[in-house]
């Protein structure tokens, strides 16, 4: 390939490259400032990029009321509590349940592999308004209301599919050598699973936790009807800031900025899990 | 692995036949059920010591003014209160979650006459004036004569659709109400060199004269304008009531493709067209309140009148110096306005009712509301309320001269009603008329819009 | 030697069926059977968990069921016929098709190229990677609003930025003709690092040994990436297809906040149509026939995808 492709591709790959951060960036960057400025800075015309800062949003997120007019102090912190005992729990339910359901879909024919597999996907489908009100219902006579258990058990709905999938992706990568060796040796498939493939999987449970996780705390429907004051989560509390007449942007910034750092910082945790590269050198 | 699918498919047939089974039940005759009290027993707040109750409560002023009072209410009856509070339109969503299912996970609700009627209907709310006549149940100097009698009477209906209105069971109790009004800039007035319109023409008129002398960044009118009950109920509803235009005539007939309908439509888009900015279609009224306290805007034009504590308050707006306020236009008819009234009523499946309307009685008391009145909680509904001379001395320096507010106010709750017919599929109706509004605003054919909604809506209420 | 061959030879990618003649004797099988099916039962008990709402669901849409109504009656397929010769129901499904085509159309080769930007190791990968995780820690509610008060053609930042630059202000989503499209520009800022990070994780995934094998063989960039990543990432693009579809359909955060399926009904999606029937109008039976429509579509476009899929998986070894 000669000079001038190299370096036509390479200011190619740069543009594309800053204008898809950009693209990503900017709204980020104007949320932090909206968290920020003061309300009149906020819905100044023609929008500020200058303007002297302010901790008053922070501060009422963090330590202050709950961000409408009427809670009380140091709530917001409350609903992020929750929100991680939530997901947290989700995740890792769905990881204990999903992992070994994955594996055991793509190294055993129980029935139809696929429809089983996909019959789990299926509940992705299901629109969550569809179920939503009967499942009230339900919770409330089983005594899942207001529970985190109930919760746990709701966001399955969300978690289990994602986890199956996308850790059924990456078994399919993992060579059978590895466990035919592991098999010949003694190992039963749990062994075989949790000693040997996972191990090998790991960047591909790492992403299927980080979007299940996500996707967890992102949810907005199950935590609305099916908690009650006790569980609630923070998407309900960050919806707090949309009064009667207006929408404090700053607060919800400021709250959206702060129900955005548990979720990083999984995230920066997983990331040592997803950057190492698969080395497939493994017995061989 | 087959016998195993089909007995857990029949087992999910058999759970959700179950299921609908128990949803039901339920007669649509309402009938109170009243708590029992020994025969000879007088009103005694304690007389519920020891349950617990649950609240929702939609976002609003008043919730706040409200919470700090709690305690004292709990101190004085024995009666444990949770409280739940959530924005608007997640808190309807729940709300109708626990209805439908009749889990009475909430003993008393905050809600309005428009969600009453499709809630009554289906008899999830409890009627409340056996509550109300019973002396037992019933604090002494209560005076339920005390209320507004407009704002009170839209709480009640006999459950007839399309009529009934003001008669028959009481289902909610009014808490705040909001009406609407004509708030402008006195300083852009008197720049355009005009006064304050008196009639819609006088209105469209001042836009003009209003466009030629704002700069290019500001506009003569906002109001809410998207495709949402809101708009045919209230904003624009209050100008079609002025033009003798309701969803129904006398003869039960949709009337907003009428003569008049039309007539008023065109009008409403005409000054929309030329004073609004173009994006004004997407306009909620959390962009009029916004457009106006930051200046931008001469004229918010039939919006809701309690926007002014924000307008008045220097820390949430631009022009708190700045502002005046008039009663709506004048039409052909008359002048009307609509209503918004926020009230509070009680889940007919409550577990805990005597304990859930000895909260109620006591938060529509007057000494309650007139201190959640002083805090913020507008406006006020109890005729008693403006006696208090502290509150009137609140609003006194709202407006462009003192006592301005108070005297539109007192105006507008004369002309003020709910003028639209009671059936639980009216949220449908009016936001079939609302987006013919809104397609006529785009493509001009205002009367074969109005027209097409005219038939639906006769198809459903019909 | 060909790039097929080369990855036969260094690592091949596991079989859908067990291998055969391997041998086990009868009680291991058996055995091993059994902690398959204990492996997964705890997920089937979950996933039975939501049948019985759905099937009440479905049940429900099979009824005149209104909120007002306390007995409803059976009436069959009537809400279906009702809807499928109702043009705003009829409108709403075509808005619904195109957006999730248009989603896909513009996603799917966004996150690949995205992938590819992030794999190259640099500084700016380095960063990216971590910047990439942002848009998605902000729930699609937040994000939607914060889009729409940009996005305001008359107030917004957006095209206060665009006028500096001489392009005239864009009605985004006020305006019949641009507003879906502003919805899937929302849409592809809230998900695209969602497509990306899997289809990365595929591309890292990938035995460098079999990328070196080829490129010793002389094979340029562009080969390398046709014949052997593009096929080897195939699954994982495939993957995102069906959750993105799934998503997409089923859009409704970004839509009801934002525009409240306006203007007019320019984006009145089929979720955004079934919310309103249900929670709005009180008509539970037609809104759940919406949404039994919407799951049908969902289910049938998705059970295509598997099929590719599992074609993608068995191209290669």
């Amino acid at each position: 390939m000669n000079i001038w492709t190299k370096a036509g591709s390479k200011v190619g790959f740069t543009t594309a490259y800053v204008a898809i951060m950009t693209f990503l960036l900017f709204p980020i960057v104007w949320m932090v400032m909206m968290a920020l400025k003061g309300y009149d800075d906020v819905i100044a015309y023609p929008p500020k990029f200058a303007f002297s800062p302010t901790t008053e949003n922070f501060r009422s997120v963090l330590f202050g009321d709950g961000g409408s007019m009427s809670s009380g102090a140091g709530e917001f912190m409350g609903y992020l509590g929750n929100s991680l005992i939530v997901s947290l729990g989700a995740v890792a339910l769905s990881l204990v349940v999903g992992v070994p359901a994955a594996y055991a879909l793509i190294r055993n024919r129980i029935g139809k592999e696929d429809t089983v597999a996909f019959t789990f996907l299926s509940f992705r489908f299901a629109p969550e308004l569809m179920v939503i009100i009967p499942l009230y219902g339900i919770f409330q006579s089983m005594g899942l209301y207001d529970s985190y258990l109930g919760l746990i058990l709701s966001h399955q709905l969300i978690t289990i599919p994602l986890i199956i999938w996308i850790v059924r992706t990456f078994l399919q990568d993992v060579p059978v050598e590895i466990e035919e060796a592991a098999q010949i040796d003694g190992c039963g498939p749990l062994r075989t699973l949790v000693r040997i493939v996972l191990p090998v999987i790991r960047p591909g449970v790492a992403s299927a936790a980080i979007l299940a996780f996500i996707f967890s705390w992102n949810n907005l429907l199950m935590g609305l009807v099916l908690s009650g004051g006790t569980t609630q989560p923070v998407t309900v509390g960050i919806l707090q800031a949309i009064g009667f007449d207006q929408v404090r942007w700053g607060w919800m910034a400021a709250a959206a900025v702060v129900s955005a750092l548990p979720g990083m910082l999984v995230a920066l945790y997983m990331q040592k899990h997803l950057v190492k590269g698969l080395t497939m050198g493994v017995g061989k | 692995m087959h016998r195993r699918k089909a007995m857990v498919a029949a087992g999910a047939v058999a759970a959700m036949m179950a299921l609908t089974a128990c949803g039901s039940e339920g007669s649509t005759t309402p009938s109170a059920a009243l708590p029992e009290l020994p025969a000879d027993a007088e009103y005694n707040p304690r007389a519920f010591e020891g349950e617990s109750i649950r609240l929702l409560f939609i976002e609003h002023p008043f919730v706040s003014t409200v919470q700090p009072l709690i305690p004292e209410f709990e101190e004085l009856t024995g009666i444990d209160v949770n409280i739940e509070v959530l924005s608007e339109q997640q808190g309807f969503d729940k709300l109708q979650a626990d209805l439908s299912n009749k889990a009475g996970n909430y003993d008393v609700f905050m809600t309005d006459p428009l969600h009453n009627w499709q809630y009554a209907a289906a008899g999830w709310v409890e009627p409340l004036e056996e509550y109300i006549a019973s002396d037992q149940l019933t604090m002494p100097g209560y005076d339920v004569e005390d209320f507004a009698p407009g704002i009170y009477d839209a709480g009640r209906w006999t459950l007839e659709p399309l009529k009934g209105i003001g008669e028959g069971s009481t289902w909610g109790l009014p808490i705040n109400f909001e009406s609407y009004n004509l708030t402008y800039r006195p300083s852009m007035f008197e720049a355009a060199g005009i006064e304050v319109p008196n009639t819609y023409e006088e209105l469209s008129v001042a836009v003009d004269k209003l466009n030629e002398s704002l700069p290019s960044d500001q506009y003569p009118i906002v109001t809410r304008f998207d495709r949402y009950w809101d708009l045919t109920y209230l904003t624009f509803g209050s100008m079609a009531q002025s033009y003798g235009v309701e969803l129904l005539d006398e003869e039960g007939n949709v009337d907003i493709a009428s003569e008049r309908g039309v007539e008023a439509a065109e009008l409403f888009l005409d000054i929309v067209k030329k004073g609004s900015p173009s994006d004004a279609s997407a306009f909620t009224w959390y962009e009029v309140l916004q457009g106006m306290s930051s200046g931008r805007f001469a004229i918010a034009f039939n919006e809701a009148d309690l926007f002014a504590s924000t307008y008045e308050n220097p820390d949430e707006s631009a022009v708190s110096d700045d502002v005046g306020y008039a009663l709506v236009p004048e039409g052909p008819e008359g002048r009307s306005t609509g209503a918004w009234i926020w009230q509070v009523s009680m889940n007919s499946a409550s577990k805990s009712k005597g304990a859930a309307w000895t909260f109620m009685q006591w938060l529509t008391s007057k000494e309650t509301l007139l201190e959640t009145h002083l805090a913020g909680n507008m406006n006020p509904v109890r005729l008693s309320a403006w006696q208090d001379p502290e509150l009137s001395a609140l609003v006194d320096e709202w407006g462009s001269v003192n006592g301005e507010y108070r005297e539109v106010l007192e105006g507008t709750a004369e002309i003020a009603a709910i003028r639209v017919p009671p059936h639980p599929e009216l949220t449908r109706a009016l936001d079939i008329w609302a987006e013919a509004l809104q397609k006529s605003y785009f493509d001009g054919n205002t009367e074969a819009n109005l027209r097409d909604a005219a038939e639906q809506i006769e198809r459903i209420l019909q | 030697m060909s790039p097929q061959q080369a990855v036969e030879r260094t690592g091949q990618r596991a079989p859908a069926e067990p291998r055969k003649g391997f041998r086990r004797g009868p009680a291991t099988r058996a055995s091993t059977k059994r902690t398959y099916v204990l492996m997964l039962m705890p997920a089937l008990l979950l996933v039975i968990g939501i049948m019985i709402p759905f099937l009440n669901g479905i049940w429900t849409s099979l009824t005149n069921k209104k909120s007002y109504i306390n007995d409803p009656s059976f009436v069959g397929l009537e809400n279906y016929i009702e809807l499928f010769t109702d043009e705003s129901f009829l409108r709403a499904l075509g808005r619904t098709i195109l957006y999730v085509v248009v989603v896909l159309a513009v996603q799917l080769p966004l996150a690949i190229l995205a992938a590819i930007l992030l794999a190259r190791s640099s500084v700016g990968s380095w960063m990216a990677r971590r910047v990439l995780v942002l848009p998605l820690l902000i729930p699609p509610i937040v994000a939607g609003l914060m889009w729409k008060t940009m996005l305001q053609p008359s107030a917004g930042v957006i095209n206060y930025l665009l006028g500096l630059v001489g392009i005239p202000p864009q009605p985004w989503l006020t305006d019949i003709s641009t507003s879906l499209g502003s919805v899937i520009l929302i849409d592809t800022w809230a998900f695209l690092p969602f497509s990306t990070l899997i289809i990365l994780a595929g591309l890292q995934s990938l035995p460098n040994e079999i990328k070196e094998a080829s490129q010793v063989d002389g094979a340029g960039p562009w080969n390398v990436f046709r014949h052997i990543s593009l096929p080897w990432i195939a699954p994982y693009v495939v993957l995102v297809a069906i959750f993105r579809v799934a998503d997409s359909f089923k859009q409704f955060d970004l839509v009801w906040p934002v525009t409240r399926g306006g203007p007019i009904d320019s984006t009145r999606l089929l979720h955004v149509m079934g919310y309103e029937e249900v929670f709005r109008f009180s008509s539970t039976a037609r809104g759940m026939a919406v949404i039994f429509v919407l799951w049908i579509l969902v289910y049938t476009v998705s059970s295509y995808l598997l099929k590719v899929w599992r074609r993608t998986i068995n191209a290669v070894g």
